[in-house]
Parts: structure tokens; C-alpha cells; sequence
């Protein structure tokens, strides 16, 4: 296991590098001089030279790698040249927005789409399978900002109410009063996810059905609550569990829209503005925080499914 | 997603359009999706104004017998535009999704078939590339490239080539495993011969469900980067950038600007996502029922 | 304040504007017994984010707008119900007064005395003297993208304490009144010597009305008042929260629910949602403002087609402007045909005045398809258009609305959509190959809309015009301290350029404003400076 985990570890070094490089490579494959189009986009300060040092662009190439590459294993992630703010320290303040919201997506997907796509696995090409995956397709046929947008205008036009929004607590400040600032972004987020977990629970379930141990466990006469629960259910979950650590990347994507409906101050709407101000340093650290953090679920994903599934071990 | 490897081509296709008949869901979709396509080739011919005949003397105003969904923010015919849209919407799907499969097929081919080191290069590749939101890759490229139609379908095809060629690669690798395979190769068959005569026809079937899934995930980006301000600029009218521009801001006063486009966005991914799913039933044995 | 106030040719100008002042000061009072002003309470205005918080270190709207809550100027523009939005009548803000030489090149402002910055470190509520004004005139000066609204500064003395005297290398007419724009705030040179910069949140220490309390990024700012502020008695507001949320139909929905009481930077509803908001909120006030941002297309002047004086004149004989502002802005906008905004009503000359060029401000399609046949182009001729959709949905709007009005005369204009940086640094800059529409930046003196978008070689002449006749003019109006005599020259200015067309101006629209019933004494600017703004709101629940 430890051999298998080493592994699995080892495989992540060429991945890191690349990562690192095509981070790296961002702020370089503009055309043009990025110093130039700061200083006559935004009139950044006049100091050209400075800023060109401050970016390291005054030297060559590799070398401009490996430094920044050094100050990254040191721990610093470079700084906004706006605000001059560490970008870890940003990233520190609003990663735990994007995971909190991720997280609960990821609860409210399942919520809806384990009982239904095991029903509908159930009652496979019945009229409930029919509108159990209509409902999980048509979930995923709305664009999601526009789900987002209907939820916070219509009350407001119509009650006068609207979400708390633009007041935004911590969750270690105020642990309820928090999460209720993300229930709605995370149904949001999660209904168009459920619809993509739905359809693998129910694919799962009927492969899994079909086994010969559950046929076995339902002639030995079994509830077919005690079959479904224990017997399928619990071999079906492995794939799906990967496949939701997998789905990281979907999640912090599919929070930049959220988090700019909903005013939430996380890694979606901070790399966003970075998007739009060409701060350079903080699209870099965001892109490679963001990288790093697949990483390490995909990490966490592999080895433990290793852990559960003695033949992936063997396979590899 | 895992597809799987079957004997004969042309047998099981045949089979496979039988089977889909038994789909009445996947049925509704392929219609949808038909509905759309020939919405897009006919736009000219079907829509009952040009997209960009503005008539501010009629602006905002409901359906009407001359204008059957009412009119836009600037007295256009909505219902010319929701049509116009389609040819937008379905350039950027098809288009962004060939574009995609062309790369997906030809770094999963050739990482699956060649395997051995080669494999492990391309395969860290997309491992590091994967490592990326989707949304924020699209978003980044998008900055670079600057907003347009050829940029939008571009950068969805690179981003969906790269994902999907994990898909193809797998397909590859258990085709690969088969014993005509192999003879073919044992009798000195050529690589490309192998591939175009003995792989690419029995990937068939994962690609065609990545090409209709695809066209779904396609439309709905493309909405997301509009609503972000990176869409199809105007005049030029696709569903996405009708939905996150005039529609939402009218939304309250004239909500059919809203509503139509995004309606027929909703249907053409509800289409290709229930056309992908019940292909997904019928192609892949697993699933095929008993 | 004294009539001797300033001495030198502006001398009437001025006298005008100090009478203003001091009604100004003492309409606090007046108002009061009209209506009550209460102490306390919490304003939530929907704010921007900064990209950071040196006013000198961007030319963004967004700093300056958060700076003025902290960072005080030399002058400021009067403020409260009653004055317009568009009023740039300036009264002493840190400086009492100001003289001006006879030849225009030398100013002597005196400063108000015992002005107290911000009783914390590096600061601590130490006076503030003439040493700190030369050091931020001194950095604007070097720094900032605005620079040259200052005129050639060429040296910035402080005889005394309160004295600060500003040599020019010539006379420059906009010179006190650009000394009010936020950009200009008076800033202490001990924050740079600690932090290195005004970059970060933490230089954010003024002598305003409001001191930072708070900031939270991507979330908020919270503004506490000053206690030690030099105005006594002001603000009346504990409290500011300038709100980061970015969506614009989230921060319409707040305000519909109440949550926030200001919907925009700068109050702002959209033109639509009039009707909806008398729906849903009857007890909001809604007004009607006017807006400084002109919008027009700029063309290649320096080369063909545009080149040609008739095909200019045809792209504006093309545009039915009446019916632009009464059918799509619903009576609520302005024909707008000149490089000085219409709610500029001092310096705006009249259509019926342009003489000779008023005649191309017509609609007249048959007289411009004659002009374009007359000019080589009896079909037409396609043009491609570059322009920046984030300016917003309306904006786009306009841009596809001018698009129709060309096609009827056989001129397509190929809207390019160019990415924000692309755009910002090139066709803003006028580096574009044919034509390109958007609005312009907002400035609140007439020199901004002139010199910058017709002088030969200015950066933001778009329209690459170069004509001697008009370089001329655009330099005496600058030179001429004397309002009557500048006001004739930017007369001519607006007939040369109706009859040359060097930019097509298309109309636009007022502003809509709202805000929650209960604050009281507001009333939307056209300028940055939030914080004299807001400094004269109260809340009444």
C-alpha cells in the first residue's frame, strides 16, 4: 500500500512541473510587452523599469523560472501589483469561501441525486426512470447564472427580500449565519451537478444490480432495502466517490459565477478580477493554488480508493 | 465513461439504432437536436425578419400577430433572433466540439496506440492540463485571444480536445488489446493502416457520445463566458449572450427576452444530453439492458 | 471669505464662485431648518473595488472614488440638493483661497489652518501644512496618468506654513478647478516613507470626513467618522459600508430589498427598471440626471475614407438624433452632437448656434448618400468598428443602433468586440485601423473633452485630428484665464469641429438615480469626490 501510495506520488512530480510551467507560461504567451500594456491600460504608475523588476522580465528567461520557482518552494506566491497584498495572503482568506460552497454543492448534489438515480436504477425504463432523468438533464439544461440571477431577483421584486448578500460573515465568526449565505449559491451550483451525479448513480447501480452477488443476495431471500443498501449501494459508491473527488476543477469553475452573483468573496471571484485587472502575479497563484489543489484531491482520491480496492493496486 | 470494446462494427451500430428506438427520452432528443440543426441551416429561410432589422418605434413590445415572440430592446423580431440564434448557438457547439474531438482523437490515438513512453509524456500533459477549472482556462484563453466567434470556438475546442482525449485514449487501449489487433499488426500492417482500418472504426462509439454530451456542455460554456462578458459579440445573436445581455437586463419589463432564448438553449441541451444518454445505454454493453 | 480673494484676470469668475462658497458654508444651517439633520446612523452604498488605493498610481475611477472618503483637496466642488449634478462651482476645501498672477503663471493658495490628520501612526494628528501639499502636488505631478490636467507645473514652493505658491510654465485655465478632482487629494508623505506607497488598504489615512474603519477584500469598506474632521459637525453619518458586490442585478435586487440604500457607485438604476421599481419600491425616489460621458465614433481622419470631409458629414447626416433620444431613450436623453457634454450648460453651444455645421447635425439620408457618391462611394463602403461590450448591455445597444442608421445610407460598420485590455490600450488610444465607437472618460472640466480628443498628438485623439486652425484654439482656451473671453473661443471650437465632423457624436441618455427613501439630503454627483458628497447625508428612519 505504502509502495502504491509512493507511487502515485511520484507520478505527481512531472505533473507539478508542467503545472508550474504552464502557469509560468501564462503571463508570457501575451503578445507584447506585459509591462507596456499595464502602464497604458491602467497608467500604472510611470516607472516602467520598476515595475519589469518587480516582475523579474529583465532577465533571461530560465533564469526568471528558476527564481520564481525558488521563491514558490519557499512559500511565497508573489504579490498583487495593485495592492502590493501577498497573494497567499488572498488566497488564504478566500479559499475556505470556495471550499465551503464547493463542499455543499457537492452535499446537496448527492442529497438529490443518490436516492433518485437509485430509484430510477430500481424502475429502470419506467415512466418515475423517465422523469427522474428528465429532471436531472432538464437541472443541467439551465445555465446556472441564470438560475442564480432568478432566485435573487424575483423575491426581491416581488417580497422585497433578498438573500444575504454583500455582508459577508465568516464561518468562524458566525457558523450559521455564514452557511445561510450559501445555501442558495450551492443549490445552484449543486442541482446542475446533481444532474451529472444522477445519471452515474443510476448507470452504476444497474451495472452493479446485475452482479452476481446481488442476484445471489436477492434469491437468498433478503429485503430488497437490506440489498440495495448494503450490497449495491456500497460497491456503486466507490466509482461515484472518485468521480466527485475528480469534479474539483467543475466546482471552483462553476464558483466564479456563483460567487459573483452572490457576492462571495472566494477564489472565483478573486481570480476573476485578476482576469479583468491583468494583475499578473495573482493569475499565476491562483491558477497554481488551484492546480495544486486538484492535485492533492486527486492525490487523496487515488490513494484511498487503492486503499478500498485491493485490485487497483495490482493493476497499476 | 468507460467505453468498451465490441466484435463488429457494423452489426452492433445496427443494433444500436434499433435499440435507441426503445428510448423514447433519447428519441425526443435526437428530434430536438434535428429541430435545432435545421433551425440553423434554414435561419434564412424560416425566420420572418432579418436579425438585425431595428425598428425603435416598436421596441420591447409582446408577442403580437406581426412579431410572434414581440420584439427586442431595439424593435427587433425575437423570434428571427431566437432562429439567427441557433445558427450562432450550433456553430459554437458543433463547431467547438469537432474542433475538440479532432484533438481529443489525435492525442488519444496516438498516446493510446503508441503507449510506452510516448504515453507518459502526453499522458502528464493531460494530467497538468486537467488540473485546470475548465471555466477558468476558457476564461484566461479568452482574455488572450479576445472575444469572437472563432475565438470562442476555439477555445472550447482545445479545452474539451484535451479533456477528452482521456476518453479516447481508454478506448484505444482496450481495442488495441483485441486479437485482430494484433494480427493485423503480427502481418505487417502499418501503424496508420491499423489505426484508420482496426481502431477508429470501433471507437465509434464513445466518440459519437462525446460529440452529443459535448454539444450540450458546448452551449452552456458558451452562455457562461457571455454572462462573463467574454461571448459572441453582436449584432450577431446567440442564445447565451440574448439570455445574459438584453434579457437580463429587461428581465422584469420585458421578460421574453429572457425567456425564449433561453428556452431554446434548455432545449438543445436537454436534446443532446438525453440523445448522449440513451446512445450512452445502447452503445455501451454494460449498461445495455438484459 | 474676503472679495479680494483672487486678484489677477479671473477676478469676476472667481468672486462668483466664492459668493457660491459661502452660501455654501452657510446653507448647513439653512437647510436645517427646512429639515432636521439627524446624527447617526448607517448608509450601505453599493460600492467598487478598487485595483488599489494610490490615487496617483492608476487613473481608475474606482480609487478615486474611495479615496475621497479619507484623502481631502485643496478645493471641492459644492455638493447637497441644492446644487446640480453637473454644478462644478468650487468652494475651499484644506485651502481658503487663491490668488492668480497677472499672467496666469502663478498661484498662491493659502491653507486653512489647524487641520488635523488622522490621530493615528505614522500621522498622529499632526497639522497639516504647506510642505504636505507640495509633496502631493509634487507626486501627481510625477505620477499620475492626470498629470497633464495640471498644466505645466514647474515648481511648487511653501513661502510658509499655510502658503503654498504653484509656478506654471503657462497660463492654464483648468488649473484650480482640476486642484478639486479627487486625484488631487492631499496626501501624508509619512505613509509612503513607512509602506513605500498608497497601494495597500493600510495608507488609506487621511484628514477627510471619514476615517477607514474596515476593509475586507472582495467584500467591503467600512468608513467611520472623522471626530477630528475640520468641518464641525460633519458628517452626520457613523458610518459607511462601500459594498464590493458585482453583479449588477444582485446589487438592484438588495436595493430592492432594502439591504442597501444607494444601488450603484454613483446611485444609478437602469433606464428599464423604471417602471418596475415603481412596482415593487413606490416610496423610492427616482430621479433624472444628466451625464458627462459623450459618446461618438472616431475615424481614421488620416486616411481614406475618412479623410474626406463629405463622408464625415455623411455618417452624421445618416443619424436621426430626434428620434434616437424620443423613441429609444424615451425622452430622456440628449441629442448630443458636440465634444462638450449638453449638462455642461455654460460652456454648450446650441445647435442653432453651430452656424454652417449645424447643417450636417440634420437628418438628411438622400444628402448623404449625395455626399458619399460625390465622394467616390455611390454603394457604400464597409468600415470595421472596434469596440468594448463591458461597458454594458445599453451601451451595446447604442453602438448596434448606430450600426442600423449607417446600413441605410450604404455604410456597414463591422462591430470588432475587443477584449478590455486590448481596447483600453489601443483604440481608446486611438490605435485602431477604421473606426471605433464608445464613450469618453468623464471629466469635469470642458478642457478634458477638448484638448485630449483634437489636439494634434494627444494620446486619446482617437480621430488622429490634426488641424492648425483648431491646435490654435485648443491652446488660447487654455491660456485665457478670463471665462468670457475662453468661453468664445470654445464656441469656435464647437463650430469648427460640427462642420468638420472629426468624431461623429451619437446621443445618450440622463441617468436614472434611486435610493432608499430615508436617506435624506442626497443628491448624485458627477464628480468622485464621495466624500464631500456624502459627508452632508443624513439618515431618517
Amino acid at each position: 500500500m505504502i509502495r502504491y501510495a509512493l507511487k502515485r506520488l511520484l507520478l505527481v512530480v512531472p505533473t507539478l512541473v508542467l503545472v508550474s510551467l504552464f502557469v509560468f507560461g501564462i503571463i508570457r504567451a501575451i503578445p507584447g510587452d506585459v509591462v507596456d500594456m499595464m502602464l497604458e491600460q491602467f497608467q500604472y504608475g510611470k516607472d516602467a523599469a520598476e515595475l519589469r523588476a518587480k516582475l523579474g522580465l529583465d532577465r533571461p528567461l530560465l533564469e526568471q523560472y528558476l527564481v520564481w520557482v525558488k521563491r514558490l518552494l519557499a512559500g511565497d506566491l508573489g504579490q498583487s501589483l495593485w495592492t502590493n497584498r501577498p497573494a497567499a495572503q488572498d488566497i488564504a482568506a478566500r479559499f475556505p469561501v470556495t471550499v465551503t460552497l464547493s463542499l455543499l454543492s457537492i452535499l446537496i448534489s448527492l442529497l438529490v441525486a443518490l436516492p433518485v438515480g437509485i430509484l430510477a436504477a430500481l424502475r429502470q425504463d419506467t415512466a418515475g426512470d423517465y422523469t427522474a432523468r428528465s429532471f436531472a438533464i432538464g437541472a443541467l439544461s439551465i445555465p446556472n447564472f441564470w438560475l442564480a440571477t432568478l432566485i435573487v431577483v424575483l423575491p426581491s421584486f416581488y417580497f422585497n427580500w433578498a438573500p444575504p448578500i454583500g455582508n459577508f460573515v465568516a464561518l468562524g465568526q458566525d457558523p450559521l449565519g455564514s452557511l445561510a449565505q450559501f445555501v442558495l449559491p450551492a443549490i445552484c451550483l449543486g442541482i446542475t451537478q446533481a444532474g451529472v451525479i444522477l445519471r452515474m448513480t443510476r448507470g452504476m447501480m444497474l451495472e452493479v444490480l446485475r452482479q452476481d452477488y446481488v442476484r445471489t443476495a436477492w434469491a437468498k431471500g433478503l429485503g430488497s432495502r437490506v440489498v440495495v443498501l448494503r450490497h449495491a449501494l456500497r460497491n456503486a459508491m466507490i466509482p461515484i466517490v472518485t468521480v466527485i473527488g475528480g469534479q474539483m476543477p467543475f466546482y471552483v469553475g462553476g464558483s466564479i459565477v456563483m460567487e459573483h452573483i452572490f457576492g462571495l468573496p472566494g477564489l472565483g471571484s478573486f481570480v476573476l478580477e485578476a482576469i479583468s485587472r491583468r494583475d499578473y502575479p495573482v493569475i499565476q497563484a491562483v491558477n497554481l493554488f488551484v492546480a495544486l489543489l486538484v492535485i492533492l484531491s486527486n492525490l487523496l482520491v487515488d490513494v484511498s480508493y487503492g486503499a478500498l480496492d485491493p485490485r487497483v493496486r495490482q493493476h497499476e | 465513461m468507460g467505453p468498451s470494446t465490441r466484435g463488429c462494427a457494423s452489426m452492433s451500430d445496427w443494433m444500436a439504432w434499433a435499440g435507441l428506438r426503445r428510448k423514447p427520452l433519447g428519441l425526443l432528443g435526437g428530434v430536438l437536436l434535428l429541430a435545432m440543426i435545421a433551425l440553423a441551416v434554414l435561419a434564412d429561410r424560416v425566420a420572418p425578419y432579418d436579425y438585425d432589422e431595428v425598428d425603435i418605434f416598436s421596441r420591447l413590445k409582446p408577442s403580437s400577430g406581426t412579431h410572434w415572440l414581440g420584439t427586442d430592446n431595439l424593435g427587433r423580431d425575437l423570434l428571427s433572433r431566437v432562429i439567427h440564434g441557433a445558427r450562432v448557438s450550433m456553430a459554437v457547439g458543433f463547431g467547438g466540439v469537432a474542433l475538440g474531438l479532432l484533438g481529443a482523437m489525435a492525442v488519444g490515438l496516438v498516446s493510446g496506440y503508441f503507449g510506452g513512453r510516448l504515453d507518459m509524456a502526453v499522458q502528464r500533459f493531460v494530467d497538468a492540463f486537467m488540473c485546470f477549472p475548465l471555466l477558468l482556462v476558457a476564461l484566461t484563453i479568452m482574455a488572450l485571444l479576445g472575444p469572437g466567434l472563432a475565438n470562442v470556438i476555439l477555445t472550447l475546442g482545445l479545452v474539451l480536445g484535451v479533456r477528452d482525449s482521456r476518453v479516447i485514449r481508454s478506448a484505444v487501449l482496450s481495442v488495441k488489446e483485441n486479437l485482430y489487433v494484433e494480427a493485423a499488426r503480427g502481418l505487417g500492417a502499418a501503424h496508420w493502416g491499423v489505426i484508420l482500418r482496426h481502431i477508429l472504426p470501433n471507437i465509434f462509439a464513445p466518440i459519437i457520445i462525446l460529440a452529443t454530451v459535448n454539444i450540450g456542455a458546448v452551449i452552456l460554456i458558451e452562455a457562461a463566458l457571455s454572462f462573463l462578458g467574454f461571448g459572441v459579440p453582436p449584432p450577431r445573436p446567440s442564445w447565451g449572450g440574448m439570455l445574459s445581455g438584453a434579457g437580463l437586463v429587461h428581465m422584469l419589463r420585458a421578460p421574453w427576452l429572457a425567456l425564449w432564448p433561453g428556452v431554446a438553449l434548455s432545449l438543445a441541451v436537454f436534446g443532446a444530453n438525453m440523445l448522449g444518454d440513451a446512445l450512452r445505454d445502447v452503445l455501451d454493453p454494460r449498461l445495455r439492458g438484459t | 471669505m474676503s472679495d479680494t480673494a483672487i486678484r489677477g484676470i479671473g477676478r469676476r469668475d472667481f468672486l462668483k464662485t466664492a459668493a457660491v462658497g459661502a452660501a455654501a458654508a452657510a446653507a448647513i444651517p439653512t437647510v436645517a431648518a427646512a429639515q432636521q439633520p439627524k446624527r447617526g446612523g448607517v448608509l450601505k452604498h453599493m460600492g467598487l473595488e478598487p485595483p488599489s488605493f494610490d490615487i496617483h498610481a492608476t487613473v481608475s475611477y474606482q480609487t478615486q472614488l474611495i479615496s475621497s472618503f479619507v484623502h481631502r483637496t485643496l478645493f471641492k466642488f459644492v455638493n447637497g440638493p441644492k446644487y446640480g449634478p453637473s454644478d462644478f462651482t468650487p468652494v475651499p476645501d484644506l485651502a481658503l483661497k487663491a490668488e492668480v498672477s497677472k499672467d496666469g503663471r502663478t498661484y498662491t493658495i493659502t491653507l486653512r489652518q489647524g487641520v488635523r490628520w488622522e490621530n493615528k501612526p505614522p500621522v498622529n494628528g499632526r497639522e497639516l501644512v504647506a510642505a504636505d501639499v507640495k509633496y502631493s502636488l509634487e507626486r501627481a505631478v510625477k505620477k499620475s496618468g492626470y498629470a497633464s490636467l495640471l498644466g505645466q507645473v514647474e515648481g511648487v514652493e511653501t513661502p510658509d506654513k499655510y502658503t503654498v505658491r504653484v509656478r506654471l510654465a503657462d497660463a492654464f485655465a483648468p488649473f484650480l478647478h482640476n486642484l478639486a478632482e479627487a486625484w488631487n487629494g492631499i496626501l501624508p508623505r509619512e505613509v509612503e516613507d513607512k509602506l513605500g506607497d498608497f497601494k495597500a488598504a493600510e495608507s488609506l489615512i487621511g484628514c477627510g470626513p471619514f476615517t477607514l474603519e474596515r476593509y475586507e477584500p472582495g467584500v467591503k469598506a467600512v468608513f467611520a467618522r472623522n471626530p477630528d474632521y475640520f468641518q464641525k459637525g460633519l458628517p452626520y453619518l457613523d458610518k459607511v459600508e462601500w459594498l464590493f458586490v458585482k453583479d449588477r442585478s444582485t446589487q438592484l435586487s438588495l436595493f430592492r430589498a432594502g439591504q442597501v440604500d444607494i444601488p450603484f457607485y454613483d446611485a444609478r438604476i437602469p433606464r428599464s427598471d423604471v417602471g418596475s421599481f415603481k412596482k415593487s419600491n413606490p416610496t423610492y425616489p427616482v430621479a433624472y440626471w444628466d451625464w458627462l460621458a459623450v459618446r461618438s465614433l472616431a475615424m481614421r481622419t488620416d486616411k481614406p475614407p475618412f479623410n474626406d470631409v463629405r463622408v464625415r458629414r455623411a455618417l452624421s447626416l445618416a443619424i436621426d438624433r430626434k428620434k434616437w433620444v424620443k423613441e429609444y431613450l424615451e425622452g430622456q436623453g440628449f441629442e448630443d452632437h458636440g465634444p462638450v457634454p449638453a449638462p455642461m450648460r455654460e460652456w454648450k453651444l446650441p445647435t442653432k448656434d453651430l452656424g454652417e455645421g449645424a447643417r450636417w447635425l440634420e437628418y438628411n439620408p438622400a444628402l448623404a448618400k449625395k455626399l458619399l457618391a460625390e465622394a467616390g462611394f455611390p454603394n457604400g463602403f464597409k468600415a470595421k468598428c472596434t469596440h468594448w461590450p463591458g461597458y454594458g448591455p445599453e451601451y451595446v445597444e447604442e453602438l448596434e443602433l448606430l450600426t442600423f442608421y449607417l446600413k441605410q445610407i450604404g455604410v456597414e460598420l463591422q462591430i470588432v468586440n475587443e477584449e478590455y485590455g486590448n481596447y483600453i490600450r489601443g483604440s481608446f488610444l486611438g490605435k485602431y485601423d477604421e473606426t471605433t465607437w464608445g464613450p469618453s472618460s468623464i471629466f469635469t472640466e470642458v478642457d478634458g473633452y477638448l484638448y485630449n480628443f483634437l489636439k494634434t498628438g494627444q494620446p486619446n485623439n482617437r480621430s488622429h485630428v490634426s488641424d492648425t486652425k483648431l491646435d490654435v484654439m485648443l491652446d488660447a482656451q487654455r491660456r485665457y484665464i478670463a471665462k468670457s473671453s475662453r468661453k468664445k473661443v470654445i464656441d469656435d471650437i464647437q463650430r469648427h469641429e460640427a462642420d468638420q465632423m472629426y468624431y461623429v457624436y451619437t446621443p445618450y441618455p440622463k441617468n436614472l438615480a434611486s435610493w432608499t427613501p430615508w436617506v435624506k439630503n442626497y443628491q448624485p454627483k458627477n464628480s468622485f469626490d464621495r466624500g464631500a458628497q456624502l459627508e452632508v447625508v443624513w439618515i431618517e428612519k
